[in-house]
């Protein structure tokens, strides 16, 4: 249930964050940005896999290709306009991958999606190589880092707005029907093809949003950066750790494994993808609803006892 | 009587196997038939393809006149038709209440929100779940999960209802109490077609029968009548007292299971 109380405090703290660039030194900002690019991420990610189960790991497919949109034309068009364009890239691009996968299921479907990414990836490296003759591209775009941020202020906020909005409608119900038994949704009148294709694609428009809005922070970008699997598989682990299914379940996620990703590739560069991977399957058998599920169970256990 | 649901030579083959061939039969308006037949007869598969689940290989199935064999199962329910399953699909993770609100929330007229609630508890009494309303859907047990499977049918306000063994696995007691049920709902106008072993149960409930075996109809009348005819007692019962053996054994294999 929504109550003032709960309103207030999301304005406060959407204010508080809103001035923290003034506070900052550039190495905290760095930290900030990246983390509210992951909540982002990993709340968009939510939307769509969280109640329907479909764990897709084409995240960085999406968001790779907002980045190289902006590659593509931040000369001579205004960012607001670049930024525009790319999440109508995104869109057309989920919806036609998403008329053409959204009938498999289960393991299928993962492996899909992680194909696409690497589809995509190729598909870029092969034009670029082919046909444009520059496999690498600048970024020159007159944007600082606080400006970066408050985008991916925005952007965060708009995907939980989204989230929440998603979550008290129809689609929202008729999301977590589909999850827990297709066969029921079709026969209680949920047109599944529909509503996973109109809940995919939005999903991957906020994901290819945030990569547009980051594609600054690189001046440089090639394929095989902007297409770095591991940002698909981070945003499952974080989406997973928090808990898909709550609409702040992906925050609580993203903070803690983002500070300790962080500490991890600075001080075991070399060993940061074992540990990576070691987390990934503790998350998944300690923890299969996340971190507030399992609190909020403990808290039962304990009141009643 | 108009017809009101109709199937004009309805087939189905699945690769090379035909379960269901050159099937017509109608069904009027407020009318309760039971289907029956030996298993892999091809009753479920039937209604399948009535709520949409399966595609008709060959022939028309038509409601109120107007050919619903080309229509997708959730098209098919806001033409009015819903069903239970044979085996008992319940959504795990939600609430009772919210297992029926489901049904109301994507019917053709859809409500949703406050009113939901009210609308999710008079199914819920209908089918006596009222108290159970706030317990997650997968704590129920075997006979509640079929009385809240039949709420959420109900929930979608069809004029079509198909109950596939929706009787099975009953204690006698239950069995009698489910007969009254699905009295009350087919005196409020809802056509009903029920798949069903249990004889006494369609004797019961259904002035009709229609029995199939092997994909075909065998017969198709009166249920007295029906029951005495020879065909239906070689091919589905092979004789009187086995056919009690059948029976006993088929519902002494739900009670186990």
């Amino acid at each position: 249930m929504i109550t003032g109380a709960k309103v207030s405090v999301a304005i406060i703290a959407f204010g508080l964050l809103a001035l923290l660039p003034f506070f900052l030194e550039a190495y905290g900002l760095g930290l900030m940005i990246g983390m509210l690019s992951y909540v982002a991420l990993a709340t968009a990610w939510s939307m769509f896999s969280g109640p329907t189960h479909y764990i897709s790991l084409a995240t960085v497919a999406f968001y790779g290709v907002g980045a190289y949109t902006v590659a593509v034309l931040n000369e001579g068009i205004s960012f607001p306009v670049i930024l525009l364009i790319a999440v109508l890239i995104g869109l057309v691009l989920s919806l036609a991958v998403g008329v053409a996968t959204l009938r498999l299921a289960g393991v299928y479907f993962v492996i899909f999606s992680f194909g696409l990414a690497e589809l995509v990836r190729q598909l870029i490296t092969w034009y670029e190589v082919n046909v444009t003759g520059t496999l690498g591209r600048y970024i020159f775009l007159p944007l600082e880092p606080q400006d970066i941020y408050w985008l991916l202020l925005g952007a965060a906020t708009l995907t939980l707005i989204i989230g929440w909005l998603v979550r008290r409608s129809r689609i929202g119900l008729a999301l977590r029907v589909i999850g827990d038994d297709e066969v029921i949704a079709a026969h209680i009148g949920i047109n599944l093809t529909r509503t996973k294709l109109l809940l995919f694609a939005l999903s991957a428009s906020l994901i290819t949003l945030v990569g547009a809005i980051q594609a600054p922070r690189w001046v440089y970008i090639e394929p095989s950066i902007v297409f770095n699997p591991t940002v698909s598989f981070l945003t499952v682990i974080m989406a997973l750790l928090g808990g898909p299914h709550r609409l702040f379940g992906p925050l609580f996620g993203v903070v803690p494994l983002f500070l300790l990703f962080e500490w991890l590739s600075a001080n075991f560069p070399n060993h940061y993808s074992i540990i990576l991977g070691a987390l990934f399957i503790a998350i998944v058998f300690v923890l299969p609803n996340g971190v507030l599920e399992f609190l909020d169970r403990f808290r039962l256990r304990r009141a009643k006892t | 009587m108009t017809s009101f649901l109709e199937l004009e030579n309805v087939a189905k083959k699945f690769g090379g196997l035909t379960a269901v061939r050159d099937v017509s039969f109608t069904l009027s308006k407020g009318e309760i038939v039971g289907l029956l037949g030996p298993n892999g007869s091809g009753k479920t598969t039937l209604l399948n393809m009535i709520s949409g689940a399966n595609k008709v290989t060959s022939g028309k199935i038509s409601l109120n006149g107007v050919s619903i064999d080309s229509l997708r199962p959730d098209q098919i329910v806001n033409k009015g038709v819903s069903r239970t399953f044979q085996l008992v699909r319940i959504l795990p993770s939600m609430t009772v209440e919210e297992n029926v609100i489901c049904g109301l929330a994507f019917r053709k007229m859809p409500v949703w929100g406050a009113k939901a609630a009210i609308i999710a508890r008079e199914k819920l009494e209908i089918v006596g779940l009222k108290d159970k309303a706030s317990l997650p859907g997968h704590s129920l047990n075997y006979i509640d999960s079929k009385r809240l499977e039949l709420a959420r049918a109900l929930a979608a306000d069809p004029e079509l209802l198909l109950l596939d063994e929706w009787l099975s696995g009953l204690t006698p007691e239950e069995l009698e109490a489910g007969i009254e049920l699905i009295r009350s709902i087919e005196t409020t106008g809802i056509s009903i077609l029920i798949v069903e072993h249990i004889m006494s149960a369609i004797r019961a409930l259904c002035p009709r029968c229609v029995v199939m075996n092997s994909g075909e109809i065998i017969a198709d009348g009166s249920t007295g009548t029906v029951l005495q005819d020879d065909a239906v007692s070689a091919a589905y019962l092979g004789g009187a007292p086995c056919c009690m053996l059948t029976i006993s054994l088929c519902s002494m294999t739900y009670i186990l299971l």
